[in-house]
């Protein structure tokens, strides 16, 4: 596997089906595509469906990549958070009576159980969150990407993206905090 | 930088600088030293819900995952192939059939000409010039 190559080198030898070059972009793109997909749809499984979509299209696309118009990360972001928003609205349509088979994170042995609880509060959390403040939030402060980047892949103004952000951050404290004085009147 | 800039910087990126944008990072690290009053508490309060949304991993992708998505490529790399060989063998049908008719339509007006005493000889100039036979 060559980690010195950029994305751009490794997308011209995916289009000539070059099967190194696909084992290096899904190892260096997999875990931070799946990271956004679950944290959007809060749910492993479909999170690991939306990865796979994803990187078909990402195939499809390899051979006529043209650089200089986006940078490839922000490409694949978009179209990572595009599935995502059709299986949200598939969800608006057709509720879900049970519940996901695998929630996310999968417990960790190690974890301690209030870690676990935590985790899951958190999520619950964002999910609670309106979808943009929630893509908001997962660009910015679980996928670190900067405020330029964040704004370019939600084709929004920087001051829009401030405004979502600030919103989202305020919901989530009330929200962590109010569970918090459930979980503790217990 | 004011004091409500600063306190709007932690509410929208958190208490940590690295996440700030760097043009507003050198200006609040001035105000942090000059007015800590100010900044500790509202960076406290930004470093707690931080410290909670941290608390979120995402497990690492299964190697089974992984290996369905490689195996993917190489099902959408021999779908390009049947595709491209597939267009190909269109395109050789195509200019077979384009030939044929070509030679139906030369027939058709070189009967036509001849029917007419070839009195309109220009119809039968094609790209294959065969008006120097019908002027035998």
């Amino acid at each position: 596997m060559d980690n010195r190559k950029t994305d751009e080198e490794l997308l011209v030898e995916i289009g000539r089906h070059d099967n190194a070059a696909v084992r290096t972009m899904v190892t260096r793109k997999l875990p931070r595509l799946l990271a956004l997909a679950a944290r959007m749809l809060g749910d492993r499984n479909e999170a690991e469906d939306v990865a796979q979509e994803a990187f078909v299209k990402l195939w499809r696309q390899a051979g006529k990549w043209q650089s200089g118009r986006a940078t490839f990360d922000t490409w694949l972001h978009r179209v990572t958070l595009n599935l995502c928003y059709d299986r949200l609205r598939l969800h608006r349509e057709q509720p879900v009576a049970e519940a996901p088979d695998r929630p996310d994170p999968a417990p960790d042995p190690e974890q301690s159980l209030s870690t676990q609880d935590e985790s899951a509060r958190v999520q619950q959390a964002l999910a609670s969150l309106p979808d943009r403040q929630r893509e908001a939030i997962v660009l910015q402060y679980y996928q670190e990407l900067s405020n330029i980047e964040a704004a370019e892949i939600m084709d929004i103004s920087i001051e829009a993206l401030e405004s979502l952000l600030s919103r989202a951050r305020r919901n989530l404290r009330t929200i962590l905090e109010k569970a918090d004085e459930q979980e503790k009147a217990k | 930088m004011t004091p409500e800039r600063f306190r709007e910087l932690t509410e929208i990126y958190g208490a940590d600088m690295r996440r700030w944008p760097p043009p507003a990072q050198t200006a609040a690290a001035a105000f942090i030293k000059d007015h800590p009053e100010v900044a500790q508490p509202a960076l406290e309060e930004a470093a707690k819900l931080d410290a909670m949304l941290s608390v979120y991993k995402v497990d690492m992708p299964e190697a089974a995952l992984r290996e369905r998505i490689i195996a993917a490529s190489a099902k959408a790399s021999s779908g390009w192939k049947r595709a491209r060989l597939w267009w190909q063998g269109t395109g050789l049908a195509g200019i077979g059939l384009a030939g044929a008719i070509t030679g139906a339509l030369l027939i058709g007006v070189i009967q036509s000409a001849e029917s007419r005493g070839y009195e309109d000889q220009a119809y039968a100039v094609t790209a294959f010039n065969i008006s120097d036979e019908l002027d035998e």
